[in-house]
């Protein structure tokens, strides 16, 4: 049995709710945009403009239209100086300022004084771009392979920390509680808003600011996914370019992002008159011990993922009315995932729609799992399927309902969000109508 | 189905002192020191607990080593030494065995070379494994595909406390009814752009500063010297574990966030922690602390240890007063010791080059040749740069 929770097991539990939502995703910033974005069929992928891409196989992305100095809103913090730290650390802070602005529209400085306050982020690549920027001044733009021991400079210690992702988010926050960042390669999102969850559920926190970031668009990471064509080539239609099931789809687009999802005790939101978008009641994480990046064509390990979370959920596949996919555009991962997806949901998978994001934004590794959670449950909300876009030729191989290009609508009471990430990584969570939940409880 | 308790039942660890756990622990037991001299660009020389990677990979295959870092490499070994021999068994349950470990530094030596190649030669020179050679997961995912396993698995990264934080992750795995986890961490790096990393914290000692200089405790001390290694430690279910495996029980794992305005959030976690698991102080019977060798921040684990203990203070050491302080690896090789001092009713001292008078009235620190341990229950510290804190707790099963 994997990590997780549930009541399998006939003992109480504490149910998790989703208090707080944000999102900074590729695309204009804030939870509206991306919502509008990925409902509208839009796409944010274009080239490549933090650096000259010239050189490169993929030279396109999906970028986030927010300016370092302009995406700290100073509600939480002291004031501080978040000018050195990595890109992938102010965008989290950005979807938190949004997350927690929505789950408190007032109070939170009482409950981080009276609560116990846990962080559980994840991230992939964490640190690069400051590894980056590091790498080139102490190494004279890599002139110098011994590099200079010269006077303590703080930055190229901390700066380096993964860590350091948790200690800034923990200090803005007045954070008390246990803070984890988590790294799983592409599903580091999603394991973290499951491992948070676990830690309302385990009784760790009260409350725990949950989400993913990354912000690779790096040479040096554009340049190691173009070794392994792992990424699309097609620079000339940016926009068409991330084509998740469809049968022309030749590799992911890169990107950039974060989301944060704020977790909470149900009993605890409900006694402070919190609105509840959802509940997170089933999440199951497995390996498939078979390659770093390559994948095969069954799926049985994320396929046993879905299976144990939907088993903590304490729910049958028939109860799942919309998946949203990794489908990283990858010939690989989507045939993996859809034989993945016809074990573990059976007849259902059949009728079951499912859809993947990417297709719009573009797959920003240790972020887009947090971001694809956001998605579903704004589709609760909303009873709303976004599309997957640039849907054009069907794949024999894919054969399931993939909601193509147009936005759908539903009841949507259950979702389930599934992640793969190099490493062999595989993870699945189930997210609730908190109304339904009332019931089956 | 939940598991009552956890077990450790194997244990790897290398560090500067050795390749192997028997290596290891006959050079702490002894209290020897291992470092080796660094030179940066300008000759400057600094410490560093050197870990012999290139031994470690004697078994790999030039397959594997072309596509991970040395530490990956170490950590693979390690996993080997853990499902060796009578352990080899565990891997009939490889569909259930899960990976949990901590990182740090990744494989930043692949990444440095990468940068390097990138640089010089353009995107077409850079390794197709730079996609995966040094991000954090990277051992987690190379030890599970090494072995197939396919259970839960992860890494945590929560600077010198991700060894006992992924330990607490395994063990909730454990816990939540898996019945095998392979847990710890091991860290540090010998690229130089990652020493100059190391040695640009705040808390390493200053280039050309003498192994004196990382004293703990004592007045002279000035920080500590960094170094790479690690441990692996097999956790397993109650129900899977045979009762002759059952001498170490690892009874819980707790942590927290020291933030600015909040309390001593150490000793919050250790007090959790004994509430928890029905431990009171006078069960303790060997403390393995933190020991950062910076006055400041020695204070405050020595009055944490004195909130907790008062005047009946527990034996407490520091065997990586001999090794270096490992990052993620930190933690993972201290509990990983504190296992085998309580199998062995040894504990292990500080190093001995720091003599055999305890300088500091206020604790119990073990200098000199070790002793015995009375009680049959450990504690270990860990802090982490940024507010991390944690602490584990095992016992003895007689």
């Amino acid at each position: 049995m994997s990590e997780g929770f549930g009541n399998n097991d006939q003992v109480e539990v504490r149910r998790v709710a989703i208090t707080g939502i944000g999102v900074i995703a590729p695309g204009e910033p804030g939870r509206d945009a991306f919502w509008s974005l990925i409902t509208s069929g839009g796409s944010a992928v274009r080239r490549i403009s933090q650096f000259d891409p010239s050189s490169f196989r993929s030279q396109i992305a999906g970028e986030c239209n927010i300016e370092d100095d302009g995406i700290v809103i100073q509600e939480f913090g002291d004031g501080e100086d978040l000018s050195a730290v990595d890109r992938s650390i102010r965008l989290a802070v950005a979807a938190t300022d949004e997350a927690l602005g929505d789950a408190f529209d007032s109070g939170y400085e009482t409950c981080s004084t009276s609560d116990r306050i846990g962080i559980s982020y994840g991230s992939a690549v964490g640190a690069s771009q400051r590894m980056v920027e590091l790498y080139d001044h102490f190494t004279d733009g890599g002139k110098y392979w011994r590099c200079p021991l010269g006077d303590k400079n703080e930055a190229l210690f901390e700066g380096l920390l993964p860590s350091t992702l948790g200690a800034c988010l923990a200090d803005r926050y007045h954070v008390n509680g246990p803070v984890a960042i988590v790294s799983a390669g592409c599903t580091s999102g999603l394991d973290a808003v499951g491992q948070g969850a676990a830690m309302i559920q385990r009784g760790e926190s009260h409350i725990v600011i949950a989400g993913g970031t990354d912000a690779p668009l790096l040479p040096i990471t554009v340049a190691s996914f173009d070794a392994i064509k792992a990424t699309s080539p097609s620079n000339k239609k940016p926009e068409e370019a991330s084509r998740p099931f469809d049968a022309k789809r030749n590799g992911f687009v890169l990107a950039e992002g974060a989301a944060t999802l704020v977790l909470e005790d149900l009993e605890h939101a409900r006694a402070r008159g919190a609105h509840v978008y959802a509940e997170i009641t089933g999440f199951a994480r497995t390996t498939n011990g078979y390659h770093m990046t390559g994948l095969d064509n069954e799926g049985a390990e994320l396929a046993d993922a879905i299976s144990k979370a939907l088993l903590k959920a304490g729910i049958k596949p028939e109860q799942i009315d919309y998946v949203n996919a990794h489908g990283s555009s990858t010939q690989q991962n989507d045939v993996h995932e859809t034989e993945a997806l016809k074990k573990a949901l059976g007849e259902h998978s059949r009728h079951v729609p499912i859809s993947s994001i990417k297709s719009s934004i573009g797959h920003s590794l240790g972020a887009v799992g947090a971001i694809e959670i956001i998605a579903c449950v704004l589709a609760i909300a909303e009873n709303l399927v976004p599309p997957t876009i640039n849907y054009e030729i069907p794949d024999e191989r894919c054969d399931l309902d993939y909601v193509p290009n147009t936005a759908r609508r539903a009841v949507i009471n259950g979702a389930l969000s599934t992640a793969s990430g190099f490493g062999g990584f595989q993870s699945a969570i189930v997210i609730e109508n908190p109304k339904r939940r009332d019931e089956i409880i | 189905m939940r598991n009552g308790r956890t077990f450790i039942t194997q244990i790897a660890i290398a560090t500067s002192q050795g390749t192997s756990t028997e290596e290891v622990w006959d050079a702490v037991v002894k209290g020897r020191t291992t470092f080796s001299t660094l030179e940066d660009c300008e000759g400057r020389q600094i410490l560093f607990g050197d870990l012999d990677t290139e031994r470690m990979a004697v078994g790999l295959t030039e397959r594997i080593k072309i596509q991970t870092d040395p530490i990956t490499q170490a950590a693979l070994a390690l996993s080997d030494q853990l499902l060796s021999g009578d352990n080899s068994e565990v891997l009939d349950h490889r569909d259930e065995i899960g990976v949990q470990l901590g990182n740090n530094y990744g494989g930043l030596s692949f990444a440095q070379r990468e940068l390097t190649n990138l640089s010089e030669n353009g995107p077409g020179a850079v390794s197709p494994y730079q996609s995966f050679a040094w991000f954090y997961s990277v051992n987690t995912g190379q030890i599970s595909v090494r072995h197939k396993l396919k259970g839960p698995s992860g890494t945590v990264a929560t600077e010198a406390c991700s060894g006992i934080d992924a330990l607490s992750l395994a063990n909730y795995e454990i816990l939540s009814g898996t019945d095998f986890m392979i847990t710890g961490a091991i860290d540090g790096t010998r690229s130089p752009f990652g020493i100059a990393s190391m040695y640009s914290g705040t808390s390493t000692l200053a280039p050309e500063t003498a192994a004196e200089g990382f004293a703990p405790y004592s007045a002279e001390s000035i920080g500590y010297v960094p170094g790479a290694g690690g441990a692996l430690l097999m956790l397993q279910s109650e129900r899977m574990t045979p009762p002759a495996q059952r001498d170490i029980e690892l009874i819980g794992a707790a942590r927290g966030f020291q933030s600015g305005q909040s309390g001593n959030v150490l000793r919050d976690v250790v007090e959790r922690l004994f509430t928890e698991s029905g431990v009171t102080p006078f069960d303790i019977g060997v403390v393995y602390s933190d020991a950062v060798g910076v006055p400041g921040v020695d204070t405050r684990e020595r009055e944490t240890l004195v909130k907790i203990f008062g005047d009946k203070q527990p034996p407490t050491t520091a065997p990586k007063t001999g090794f270096g302080r490992l990052f993620a690896g930190a933690s993972a090789v201290d509990v990983a010791l504190a296992a085998l001092t309580l199998r062995n009713q040894w504990i292990p001292p500080l190093a001995i080059r720091l003599g055999g008078q305890d300088p500091d009235e206020h604790l119990n620190l073990v200098y000199g040749e070790g002793r015995p341990i009375q009680k049959d229950t450990a504690l270990v510290l860990s802090t982490g740069t940024g507010g991390y804190r944690s602490a584990a707790l095992l016992r003895l099963n007689g």
